[in-house]
């Protein structure tokens, strides 16, 4: 408790800490103290309280209204959490999206330059060029045989396309 | 008198009232700032940030593929690197010129010269080379210059090179189509690129997308040609036109029934991944087979007998007077190539007799004639899908002369394109009927879905029965000893087909001179035909120059070829084959003689030239076909010369001559550099 007294001892000292300061090489004799004032004791009057023994008793409302505060600050965290999470969940989406947007065009030119790639390999002039390479020969009508059913054309009479439409 | 408002207040009152005020004016300031930032300068601020955090990204839409009826590609558009310079910070164009032309295979001179124009321009970016090489590129990469940048590009490449370069054609620098499909269905191949609007974080990632236009992606297409067919096409049409020494060919495979054209193929031909440079002839790239008519010969009996066998009396077996190889028709006296007092009808057409085909027009007669030329195709386009396709001229019935059945039975009189003369052909072999020629199979929409053009109804032009005895009849010129098509059959196959050989018209000197267009129209097998093929060589001279020589083996090749990826069963007997094999063919030494005779013909006109030529087609396209560059003999100079010198240059130079008198030569006609008409000899007056 912040007392007047308090106060100064706290500036001054307490009569003990007063009279080691002053202790001197001479030794003081009791003639020098002062002759004590009209109602030192009430004046001067230094109470010790000592609160170490002292419980702070638990206060039920007070709890509440901190788990009151904790709960509400959660829920507004969690809602802030809540309403921004989609914004960030497609932002991140859309870096993902974008990446593969970009594979997938790169992807379509590495196909069209590979299908550029088999089509060189595939053109007559280079299976020529191979075939003569491998000495290989062309066959000889008497060499080819027409297994049944590898006919493409058969030996009927074939009309052109259309032609019923155009007969009625 | 009233007192101040702050009079009765406090001296701390004053002041927190004026503390008060001034927070007041404090805010009042920021609230004015927000307004201006947030209301006024929305706009301005919104741009911003938009250009900050937005780009425009284009999405690519490639042309469409072409393929051919197998699925193989003919045109694709992929990604490719293209080499760009900054003229402007080329220390030293000389040089680069002459490093880039060493790297890029380019003519150094065209370098330098576009170099320097772009640096007069002020032009920051020159395209070097729009299509390099892979190691081009890489030789490029490793020079590592400034002023030196290798882009990606979108690009046109043909991966067969020169195959099928006529019908499938090439595209501009910008990738628009300039001949072939590709110009034709431009519209159809072409791609609309789309536009992204992309937003970005402060690194320039984009993390979000909002399509601002769709891109429309160019279909494919498909077309009817057979690469594996195309590619011996070419190469039996090159060796034809090589062998023969001749000016250039065209050859067109074709299936009877649909008219899907399996083979299309022009010699002289380029490579379409060859950019045209600007100023430079288009050398190899005209369409002969479809926009140069010319005037078919002997060809053409086949439509003249067809006429016949409808119209008139006349039977295979029917004779007809050939007179000994001579007829008079007004003042005109025509000799055949050999005597024939009389043949029938079908060793007219085998033999390739021109008064016997003269004989059976006059049967026919104009009226009739023109009837069935107009009914087999000739006069009009096809609607074969190529620009610039030339009508052909089938002169109207009024502008006959007396003469002109005769020309005209001949082959004469009348122009006809390779494709024409395919249709034709078709219409013997498919029964009778008149059929489109077409090189599109079908067009791919994005999905996936195939939509095949419509096209008209065939229509019958001959009877059943008339079809029959034609192939009989064109059997026979294969078949027969004499017959002119012999080198044309198909070891194996039955085969049918006419042979014509026909002078080309000199049109700068208005004559008929003594290079020819040897051709040869045929299909097999005989009964139930799987292909029409149609050979062309222009520009042939000689016997060796005769349709029966020059274009009949490219025939036999092609066809031959075609049969067999049709998997088409042999027709004739394995005995028969053996006995063709050692038989007359093998004997034959005489080359037989079909050329047309054109001494009756009215020759073209100008007009008639360009009116077979025809109008700029519904696409703008024009014919562009080579100047005529057949070279007519000039007269000698014999002037002043001795009989012996004059005879003695004569014979160096094979002209024929009649002299009249003795001494130095005076007069001379025709005259000294003046054209000399194949056959006629230079009459040379000598006085002492």
């Amino acid at each position: 408790m912040a007392s007047l007294a308090t106060i100064v001892r706290g500036f001054v000292g307490t009569r003990e800490e007063i009279d080691l300061m002053h202790v001197s090489a001479r030794p003081r004799t009791e003639s020098c103290r002062l002759r004590p004032v009209a109602n030192e004791d009430v004046y001067l009057f230094v109470k010790r309280i000592d609160n170490s023994a002292v419980v702070r008793a638990i206060d039920p409302a007070a709890r509440k209204a901190s788990l009151r505060a904790v709960v509400t600050g959660f829920a507004v965290v969690m809602l802030v959490i809540a309403g921004l999470f989609p914004a960030a969940y497609n932002t991140m989406e859309g870096y993902q999206i974008q990446r593969l947007r970009q594979d997938q065009e790169q992807l379509k030119q590495n196909r069209a330059s590979l299908d550029l790639v088999e089509a060189k390999l595939l053109s007559p002039e280079n299976l020529n060029r191979m075939a003569d390479t491998l000495k290989l020969v062309d066959p000889t009508p008497q060499q080819v045989q027409y297994l049944d059913g590898n006919v493409k054309r058969e030996a009927r009479n074939r009309m052109p396309e259309g032609i019923m439409e155009a007969a009625r | 008198m009233e007192a101040p408002p702050l009079a009765s207040l406090s001296k701390s009152e004053k002041r927190l009232v004026i503390l008060g005020l001034a927070l007041c004016a404090w805010a009042l300031v920021i609230v004015l700032r927000l307004f201006e930032l947030q209301i006024v300068g929305h706009e301005r601020f919104l741009r911003m940030a938009e250009a900050q955090q937005e780009k425009l990204e284009q999405v690519q839409a490639p042309r469409g593929a072409i393929y051919d009826r197998n699925g193989h590609y003919l045109a694709i558009s992929s990604e490719i690197p293209i080499i760009c310079v900054n003229p402007l910070r080329i220390p030293d164009k000389e040089t680069a010129a002459g490093l880039l032309a060493g790297i890029l295979n380019l003519n150094r001179q065209d370098v330098l010269n576009d170099l320097l124009r772009a640096a007069i321009a002020h032009r920051g970016y020159l395209v070097v080379d729009p299509n390099p090489s892979e190691e081009q590129v890489d030789a490029v990469r490793k020079l590592n210059l400034d002023w030196i940048d290798i882009r990606k590009g979108s690009g046109r490449t043909y991966p067969n090179g020169q195959l099928a370069a006529h019908v499938v054609g090439n595209v501009d620098a910008e990738g628009h189509g300039v001949a072939g499909v590709e110009r034709k269905l431009n519209s159809f191949l072409s791609g609309t690129p789309g536009l992204l609007r992309v937003t970005t974080d402060v690194h320039r990632r984009g993390y979000n997308f909002e399509v601002e236009r769709a891109p429309s992606v160019g279909k494919n297409v498909t077309l009817t040609i057979d690469s594996r067919l195309q590619y011996v096409a070419e190469q039996s049409l090159s060796e034809a036109v090589r062998k023969n020494h001749a000016d250039r060919g065209s050859l067109i495979a074709m299936d009877p029934y649909t008219g899907e054209v399996l083979a299309l193929a022009n010699y002289p031909t380029y490579d379409p991944n060859e950019r045209l440079k600007a100023g430079k002839k288009p050398v190899g790239r005209e369409d002969f087979a479809v926009v140069a008519p010319f005037e078919p010969g002997s060809v053409f009996k086949v439509i003249t007998l067809s006429a016949a066998l409808e119209t008139t009396n006349l039977r295979p077996e029917s004779v007809i007077n050939c007179g000994n190889g001579i007829l008079r028709i007004g003042s005109r006296i025509i000799h055949d190539h050999k005597a024939y007092p009389a043949l029938p009808m079908q060793d007219v057409l085998a033999f390739s007799s021109n008064i016997g085909a003269i004989r059976i027009g006059m049967q026919v007669g104009n009226g009739r004639m023109y009837d069935y030329i107009k009914r087999f195709g000739f006069g009009h386009r096809t609607g074969i899908e190529l620009p610039a396709e030339a009508p052909g001229l089938v002169r109207p019935l009024s502008r006959w002369r007396p003469a002109s059945i005769g020309s005209v039975a001949m082959g004469h009189e009348i122009s006809v394109t390779s494709v024409q003369l395919a249709q034709a052909g078709a219409v013997i072999a498919n029964g009778g009927f008149l059929v489109r020629p077409h090189v599109v199979l079908y067009e791919e929409a994005p999905g996936g879905q195939k939509m095949k053009t419509p096209l008209p109804k065939p229509v019958r032009v001959l009877a059943p029965k008339a079809v029959i005895t034609m192939r009989q009849m064109m059997e026979r010129v294969v078949t027969t000893q004499g017959g002119t098509g012999r080198r044309a059959h198909i070891t194996g196959y039955s085969t049918a087909g006419k042979t014509g050989t026909a002078q080309i018209f000199d049109a700068e000197h208005h004559i008929y001179t003594h290079h020819y267009n040897a051709s040869f129209m045929g299909f097999a097998p005989v009964v139930n035909p799987s292909i029409v093929v149609v050979v062309t060589v222009a520009g042939t001279t000689g016997a060796a120059g005769y349709g029966g020589e020059a274009s009949a083996p490219a025939f036999k090749t092609t066809a031959g070829e075609a049969l067999r990826l049709l998997g088409v069963p042999r027709d004739l007997p394995a005995e028969l084959e053996e006995k063709q094999a050692n038989g007359p063919e093998k004997n034959d030494k005489e080359t037989e003689d079909d050329l047309s005779i054109a001494d009756l013909s009215d020759p073209p006109t100008l007009q008639d030239m360009q009116q077979a030529l025809g109008d700029p087609s519904e696409d703008g396209a024009v014919p562009v076909v080579a100047v005529n560059e057949v070279s007519t003999p000039k007269a000698p100079d014999f002037i002043g010369k001795t009989v012996k010198d004059v005879v003695e240059e004569a014979a160096e130079q094979g002209v024929t001559i009649e002299t009249k008198g003795r001494g130095l030569a005076r007069v001379q006609r025709p005259g000294p550099g003046e054209p000399l008409p194949p056959g006629e000899p230079v009459r040379v007056l000598f006085m002492r």
